[in-house]
């Protein structure tokens, strides 16, 4: 009981480890890849609705069945819900005026809807910028920022690329950003499975009594 | 495990023991310290079936913690 203990670096590896199963990847990827649907025909508009509405719920479910036997439950501090999302619509806005007032100044006029669909990759690239920086504070790992960089720079370059339709790029975009998330997802989440076997608490005790567990 | 307990709402056993590295015989016996003590909130429930204790502080265990993390910090400066 002598050592000192660090609080907020155990919260840090606590949230860190909650991160390693890769279902927040894959979800975040799916979210991508039914946005890219949403941007191809507007007729997806719904589908993309009812992914975020209905995802979270889809990974509460799959964390259940495959990584509390796993790991154990934890239910992580609440934040103040106002506090969370009031920061996450200041930084929206802030991106998207900034941006908005970068793109008048170098075309000298408002911004038509083809240019701010051009531009619209490096914008969610620095959506995801702010993401991973919130991550990076959370987990105390600046791996994430890693993503980070990924999606600024490929937005940049799918913003400056010019494509023949004014949706190709920010489509293209969201599907590659979308396979990538998917893909690191489930390479993760099938790593996780192989090295975390299932344990249960009844198991453990009984060893326990039997004196194979020290 | 109070530090454990501290920085997260609930938690149940197996994750506890994950974090910690302690045994199933230590936590358990912790556990049941803890609670006699009334630093800690234990509920036990059946998921799918099989056994689960979920384990939570409780304000008294809050303020021992925050009490004995005043504590050390003020050891730690003084050496």
């Amino acid at each position: 009981m002598g050592e000192k203990i660090d609080v907020r670096k155990i919260q840090q590896k606590i949230f860190r480890d909650s991160m390693r199963d890769g279902v927040t990847e894959m979800i975040t990827g799916v979210l991508l890849l039914c946005a890219s649907l949403m941007f191809m025909n507007s007729g997806f508009t719904v589908l993309y609705l009812l992914s975020v509405i209905y995802l979270n719920k889809g990974m509460q479910r799959v964390r259940e069945k495959y990584i509390h036997p796993r790991t154990g439950y934890v239910e992580l501090k609440r934040e103040e819900p106002a506090k969370t999302v009031g920061g996450i619509f200041i930084y929206f806005f802030a991106v998207g005026l900034l941006m908005y007032a970068t793109l008048y100044l170098a075309e000298g006029t408002l911004p038509s809807s083809d240019t701010l669909y051009r531009w619209t990759p490096t914008f969610i690239g620095l959506m995801f910028l702010g993401a991973m920086l919130y991550l990076r504070d959370k987990t105390g790992s600046t791996a994430v920022l890693a993503w980070a960089a990924y999606a600024l720079a490929l937005g940049l370059v799918f913003s400056i690329y010019e494509f023949t339709s004014h949706k190709g790029g920010v489509t293209l975009y969201t599907m590659l950003m979308g396979l990538s998330f998917l893909l690191v997802g489930f390479i993760k989440f099938r790593r996780f499975l192989a090295i975390n076997p299932v344990i249960h608490e009844m198991e453990e005790a009984n060893q326990h009594e039997a004196g194979e567990v020290t | 495990m109070m530090a454990h307990l501290y920085v997260v709402e609930s938690a149940d056993f197996l994750f506890l023991m994950k974090q910690t590295g302690l045994t199933f015989g230590n936590l358990s016996s912790h556990m049941t310290r803890l609670e006699e003590a009334g630093y800690i909130r234990v509920e036990k429930e059946f998921i799918d079936k099989k056994p689960n204790t979920k384990l939570s502080l409780t304000e008294a265990g809050r303020r021992a913690f925050e009490d004995y993390k005043e504590n050390m910090k003020q050891i730690f400066e003084e050496l």
